[in-house]
């Protein structure tokens, strides 16, 4: 179970790392949506316990899933959660600036205001 | 060859107090001075006021200055003046009547600092010449500024900047001579070149003067940070700052020898030795009573001054003190030669300079109590010398109507006959002529050189001779020779201080016992020991005569004999040019800028080359970790267990991983939401089958409101735009670019994940007493207790952080209406 | 309780502020009146602190591990008394020149709850929700104004730092795997007996998480375009307040949680906090304009935060201490006076200077006669050797790029125009001010941070 479990969490981060190196502002979310997916599902993973729910009444002398990391992958999922809108958000607004979702326009614009600043000059 | 002391057999007295704290030894050390039977046994209110009154007047001069200026600004010039003159007042003072003193409170506990000041024989020295010229310089200044600035056509209100940078140099002047903590003379050194930086950029809207200016920072500023070095080095083996007390317990050896160079290569540096002498004659874009100043009492001369501090550390290691002979001797010669080639006056000056410095580094190097004792009467003796021949030189650049060069001078003689008298007196004094206070520093410095043996004292003489000729070379080149049109009278202002410096020159060459007592004082502080000096004309053919006679013999032919090695040292100067470290520093600056232009093309600057930039570090740093540490231990990595209970979640898992990487393939954006929510519902089903239906019941409304928000983004931008950004820049080399990224994190992460569930899990666990904890809190849910009783704090932070993005995206997106 | 309180009324004022609009005048000074607020109570704190021992104290009254765990030490209240003092500067200075969004005061309190949340907790997961907090709020403050070049560097900072974030969390979790408690005091007790691996590749995920915040080479190349791209004010919050999360993160965790990885990993942050140092200044020397100058200012600099931890012991993590404090100081005045036109400024930006190249009176000679002890008190002659010389060159091409730039921005005249008004000039005085202050009186510096490296382990 554990190499499984370690496996999805890769196969998670991967798939969202890949995202990553897409061009355009909305695959990139997606891409830190599966990345936080990733963390949330290690939290999950790295319980010190696994079994029933943790409700009382509890059976006698079963074991009780870890209820802290729960608490914990809630906290992260609701986190993430928010982080992710506000991201969308800054991503809509930069495509409502460039009339375009794509990442190198935006950079594009970074490197124009760059090459602007390396015109002839003394250094003191 | 003398014997040099090292620090241990200093005199008996000393050692019979050694073992007592620092109190004890400063105490001590006043008592070694020739003054000492004038001096109250205790630490009197006497004492102390001697050295708090001169150190506070020299402090304040600068912001009394500043604050008369920016109120009117012909009050600076007065007020400027008279604090000068307080100043100067009270160190002649604190010396000449209550015979020095010393405070000492505590500063900072943690690294033993202390503020330690003492007015010594040294201190007393070199505070007077910063007072005293500094005093002669601001009088000055009062006159040639609003001429300096009149030419540039600059307002009036820019004299209070340079009146209050002046006197914070004589301020951070006395702070440092007096400072006996070598913290605080780090302190009082850099506020020298910070004074001298805003002096030398003082026309700052000439590009020569903020070269010239950056040029001293850079040199000056960061060879004071070996100094620091240095100091540090000693507290870390010593445990203290305070100088007297290092001076006592440092013990001579590699160790010692290294920190003493650090501090003496500052000092070198500062005092404009070769090779760091090139900044000197460019810092003469400065105003010239800047100049005078500089040379002859601040900057220049707080670097042997800090060589004279040291020099008891420094002289326990014979190799330092022969360093310091060639680089004494290698600066006496370049500055002389170079000073015979110059036709600019200031850099004529400014090179003279550097080989003055030259010998009195060379007396250092030379060592024994001649070396010492001489080195610090040569200072003062250059020090009148140069100040009033700086102000010679803007006295007769300002006569003749803005004129620097020397070859287009001549013939003032008749016009300005008091210039011409004092300005000659000064002359004679740095050429050694007798009559004047030079000639005792010749004499003291052949008698050092003598002690020492062969071949110093042809050394001493060739370096005599160079100063002899271009002394002549600068005084006949201004005032002999055919008129150059009209010169115009200059105000009392100038010519008075000129004249008060002559004078002293004089005065010093007939009257040289005053001069000589305070030499023997300082000369005690550099030496740690007695110094007898005994400054005389003598009327007979001993060596030091001898050599005196020999240098205006050899002198005189030189200047005879110009034409044939004028062009020699025409070509020696063109070399310097070309190879010189000014060569190198230009060379390195250019090119530190250029290759840091170079470089820039380093800086990624997509996003995607920022992520890959903190993804691949992270592998290597996590791979370097598993080379270092997994040798040493065994079966890091466990399969775990499969039961069949486990079934559903092992699809639920599958399929979330699955579904994961579908999601890097889709071009459609639609298509794209869709595969990630079917992840990320799958996912919620991992949790419901991990045993936390809470955690899966807030995933859906997560996963569903996620969805439903990258839905209402895609319908708010025109299709055009998706269908724009699907097909651009997706080229195969991109695509498999992502995906080895993207595998390649992904076995990073499989490594570090499995090898951190892989572990045993411990024995005991906070999650076990949560669940005992439960029914305490009166909750059946244990999740729930947790979130909210147990760590409410974090569910606090969690709304924070929604009602925080809620902000945020309120302020993108409807301009921050929340309603 | 007092801990709690602390936390909470900066946060109290954040939400009110939030549905008030920031750009009234007097909604802006209520949130400096809120942050002062916030501020005293801090000092207040700190004196507490700083004279009678650690506080603790669980949330809850649970045994501590069961609740949360809220502790104030001298290192986590010298962070955040200089954080809190850094995000007010930035307020009032903002307020004066005129907000301009209506969520910025509200934003800025928020950053400020997040910030003294975390330096003041004992509880690993409690560290990473106030973390979030603090970086969620300067995502939303990196795009303030608006703009374009704002809005870049938004969504460039929060993708790049959302990765940092995601590691962070994931080490959290995996210290709470390998040693069931969340309670950092416990947990450094418990990886003592947890094997090797897993505790370093732990360290490692938690150390570039830190890298990233502090702008670390080569995790740094987010920094500059976001330290250009974002307000002055903004800029000045990121490197004077935020960037501290680095500084004290790496301190916290390596000095106190993970300490053998530390030491295992000791050569690795020597190497990296050189490349830093070298390569932050090399990159320093011909930017062209004075934020960017500044930006590649502190990836040099936080390189020397990173050498002095791998040195660590007593010296070292106060060395780290003393130039983590003058460095916040110096890059927050740095960015205000980018910002601002006038003689006055000249004269600030050059103390800031001075204080950067270590020139004295001004406070950033301390932190480099900090390394300087460090490095010479280094057991091996070699090391110490290598730091001394290292620290020395960084030095010198910070003259370099300092001076430099000070001189084509104040002297040859490249940055002329009206000056600004006086009361957002005397900001940049103020803070140059305190900075002559630290350098005039080492005392004050020097002994907190000695206080702060005697709660590390090893650091007393």
């Amino acid at each position: 179970m554990t190499l499984l479990l370690s496996l999805a969490i890769a196969m998670l981060f991967g798939a969202g790392a890949t995202l990553l190196m897409k061009s355009d502002l909305i695959r990139i979310v997606v891409g830190m949506v599966l990345i936080s997916n990733a963390a949330n599902l290690f939290i999950m993973a790295s319980g010190l316990s696994r079994g029933f729910a943790p409700l009382y009444p509890l059976p006698e002398g079963a074991l009780v899933s870890d209820p802290l990391v729960q608490a914990m992958t809630l906290t992260a999922i609701v986190i993430g959660f928010s982080i992710t809108a506000l991201l969308l958000a800054i991503a809509y607004r930069a495509y409502l600036d460039l009339d375009s979702v794509e990442l190198d326009e935006l950079e594009e614009a970074e490197e124009r205001e760059e090459s602007e600043q390396e015109k002839e000059w003394r250094p003191f | 060859m003398y014997n040099v002391p090292t620090v241990r057999n200093t005199p008996t007295i000393r050692r019979l107090e050694g073992e007592h704290g620092s109190k004890q030894n400063r105490k001590h050390l006043e008592l070694r001075f020739s003054r000492s039977q004038t001096h109250p046994p205790e630490d009197s209110p006497l004492t102390t006021l001697a050295v708090i009154l001169p150190l506070a007047l020299a402090l304040v001069a600068a912001p009394l200055t500043a604050l008369a200026g920016t109120i009117r600004t012909a009050w600076t010039a007065p007020v400027g003046v008279a604090t000068a003159a307080l100043a100067f007042a009270a160190v002649l003072w604190g010396w000449a009547f209550a015979g020095g003193g010393s405070v000492d409170f505590p500063w900072a506990p943690t690294w033993n600092l202390r503020l330690a000041f003492e007015l010594d024989g040294l201190a007393a020295l070199y505070a007077m010449l910063a007072t005293g010229i500094g005093l002669a310089v601001v009088a000055y200044a009062s006159k040639y500024l609003p001429l300096h600035l009149e030419h540039q056509n600059r307002p009036d209100t820019d004299i209070p900047r340079f009146h209050a940078f002046i006197l914070m140099f004589m301020g951070s002047m006395v702070g440092l001579v007096m400072a006996q903590d070598l913290l605080l003379i780090f302190i009082f050194w850099d506020l020298t070149a910070i004074a001298s930086y805003f002096l030398i950029a003082y026309d700052v809207h000439e590009e020569e003067s903020r070269y010239s200016a950056l040029m001293a920072m850079l040199v000056t500023g960061i060879t004071a940070v070996l100094l620091l070095i240095g100091a540090m080095m000693l507290y870390v083996e010593y445990g203290t700052f305070l100088l007297p007390d290092l001076i006592e317990t440092a013990e001579p050896g590699i160790y010692l020898t290294a920190a003493a160079a650090f501090m003496a290569i500052a000092g070198l540096a500062k005092s404009a030795q070769v090779p760091f002498h090139f900044w000197l004659p460019r810092a003469m874009a400065a105003p010239t009573p800047v100049s005078a100043y500089l040379h002859s009492a601040a900057m220049v001369a707080a670097g042997v001054f800090l060589i004279g501090r040291v020099y008891p550390l420094v002289q326990t290691s014979q190799f330092l003190l022969d360093a310091l002979l060639v680089i004494g001797f290698a600066s006496m010669v370049v500055g002389g030669i170079l000073a015979l080639s110059r036709d600019v006056l200031k850099q004529l000056l400014a090179y003279s300079t550097i080989s003055q410095y030259g010998y009195v580094v060379f007396m250092f190097g030379l060592g024994g109590p001649y070396g010492a004792a001489a080195a610090s009467f040569y200072v003062i003796a250059h020090a009148l010398a140069k100040s009033a021949l700086f102000l010679t030189a803007g006295a007769a650049t300002e006569s003749s109507g803005g004129e620097t060069r020397l070859s287009h001078l001549g013939g003032m003689l008749r016009q300005q006959p008091l210039l011409a008298a004092s300005s000659g007196a000064a002359a004679a004094g740095l050429a050694a002529l007798p009559l004047t206070i030079g000639f005792f520093k010749d004499e003291l410095f052949f008698e050092a050189a003598l002690e020492r043996g062969m071949p110093f004292p042809l050394l001493a003489l060739f370096g005599a001779i160079l100063t002899l000729t271009y002394m002549w070379r600068f005084w006949t080149g201004i005032f002999l020779g055919e008129e150059r049109g009209e010169s115009r009278p200059l105000p009392a202002a100038m010519l008075a201080p000129i004249t008060i410096l002559g004078v002293l020159t004089i005065v010093g060459g007939i009257f040289v016992a005053p001069f000589a007592s305070l030499t023997e004082a300082a000369g005690m502080v550099s030496f740690n020991a007695e110094t007898p000096i005994s400054p005389a004309y003598h009327l007979d053919l001993r060596p030091v005569n001898l050599l005196a006679l020999a240098t205006f013999g050899l002198g005189a032919l030189v200047i005879i004999s110009r034409p044939l090695w004028a062009g020699a040292a025409g070509v020696f100067s063109r070399i310097g040019e070309v190879l010189g470290p000014q060569r190198w520093y230009d060379f390195s600056l250019t090119g530190l800028n250029k290759f840091s232009d170079r470089i820039h093309w380093l800086e990624v600057d997509t996003l995607r080359s920022r992520i890959v930039a903190i993804l691949i570090p992270l592998g290597i740093l996590v791979g370097a970790g598993l080379l270092v540490a997994a040798p040493a231990e065994a079966g890091i990595y466990s399969v775990g267990t499969v039961e069949s209970a486990d079934i559903p979640l092992i699809v639920a898992l599958v399929l979330t991983a699955v579904a994961a990487v579908a999601a890097t393939v889709p071009r459609n954006h639609l298509t794209l939401v869709l595969v990630l929510s079917a992840s990320g519902f799958s996912l919620t089903a991992v949790y419901a089958f991990f045993g936390g239906p809470d955690v899966a019941l807030v995933a859906v409304l997560v996963e569903t409101i996620l969805t439903i928000l990258l839905l209402a983004v895609l319908a708010l931008m025109p299709s055009a735009v998706l269908k724009r950004s699907e097909t651009h820049g997706s080229t195969p080399g991109t695509k498999r670019r992502a995906y080895i990224v993207g595998g390649a994190s992904a076995v990073v992460a499989f490594l570090g994940v499995w090898g951190a569930l892989s572990r045993p899990t411990p024995e005991e666990s906070v999650a076990a007493q949560h669940i005992e904890l439960a029914p305490d809190a009166h909750a059946n849910d244990i999740v729930t207790v947790i979130l909210a009783d147990f760590r409410g704090l974090d569910t606090l932070g969690e709304i924070t952080v929604v009602g925080i993005a809620l902000l945020g995206i309120a302020a993108l997106l409807s301009r921050g209406r929340l309603w | 309780m007092s801990l709690v309180f602390l936390i909470g009324l900066s946060w109290f004022f954040a939400v009110i502020l939030g549905v008030l609009d920031g750009r009234r005048r007097w909604v802006g000074w209520l949130s400096v009146a809120g942050l002062t607020a916030a501020f005293a109570g801090v000092i207040w704190l700190s004196v507490l602190v700083l004279r009678d021992g650690t506080l603790q104290m669980v949330g809850g009254d649970w045994a501590p591990g069961v609740g949360i765990v809220l502790r104030a030490d001298a290192l986590g209240v010298i962070f955040a008394s200089l954080s809190t003092a850094v995000i007010l500067a930035a307020l009032i200075y903002e307020v004066l020149d005129g907000v301009s969004s209506r969520m910025f005061p509200s934003l800025m309190l928020f950053l400020a709850t997040g910030l003294n949340g975390l330096f003041l907790t004992g509880d690993a997961f409690n560290f990473y929700v106030f973390f979030e907090i603090a970086m969620i709020a300067s995502y939303a403050l990196v795009a303030y104004g608006e703009g374009a070049r704002q809005i870049r560097a938004a969504f460039i900072f929060a993708t790049v730092n959302l990765l940092g974030s995601v590691l962070f969390l994931i080490g959290v979790a995996a210290l709470y795997h390998l040693t069931g408690t969340l309670e950092m005091a416990e947990i450094a007790v418990r990886t003592q007996g947890v094997a090797t691996v897993p505790v370093l590749l732990t360290a490692v995920v938690i150390f570039v998480a830190f890298g990233v915040k502090l702008g670390l080479f080569p995790f740094h190349f987010w920094l500059p375009v976001v330290y250009t791209g974002t307000r002055p004010a903004v800029a000045a919050v990121l490197s004077g307040a935020l960037a501290n999360i680095g500084s004290y993160g790496l301190l916290r965790f390596g000095g106190e949680i993970l300490v053998r990885e530390r030491e295992i990993g000791a050569t690795a942050l020597l190497v990296l906090g050189t490349a830093s140092i070298i390569y932050g200044a090399l990159q320093a020397i011909s930017r062209r304009r004075s934020s960017e100058v500044i930006a590649y200012s502190s990836i040099g600099q936080v390189g020397y935060i990173l050498i002095a931890i791998g040195i660590g012991g007593p010296v070292g993590f106060a060395a780290a201490v003393v130039y983590a404090v003058i460095n916040a100081l110096n890059k927050t005045l740095l960015f205000l006076c980018c910002g601002l036109r006038g003689w006055l400024v000249g004269a600030a930006f050059v103390i800031a200077a001075f204080s950067v190249a270590g020139v004295p009176p001004a406070g950033g000679f301390l932190g480099k006669a900090a390394l300087f002890e460090a490095g010479v008190s280094l057991g091996s002659p070699a090391g110490a050797i290598a730091v001394v010389v290292l620290v020395f060159i960084g030095g010198a091409l910070s003259f370099v790029y300092m001076f430099q730039i000070y001189q084509r921005d104040f002297w040859a005249g490249e940055k002329e125009g009206k000056a600004s008004p006086l009361a957002l000039r005397s900001v940049a005085l103020v803070l140059a001010a305190m900075i002559l202050f630290i350098g005039l009186w080492p005392e004050f510096l020097l002994g907190l941070s000695r206080q702060a490296a005697s709660v590390l382990s090893g650091g007393g």
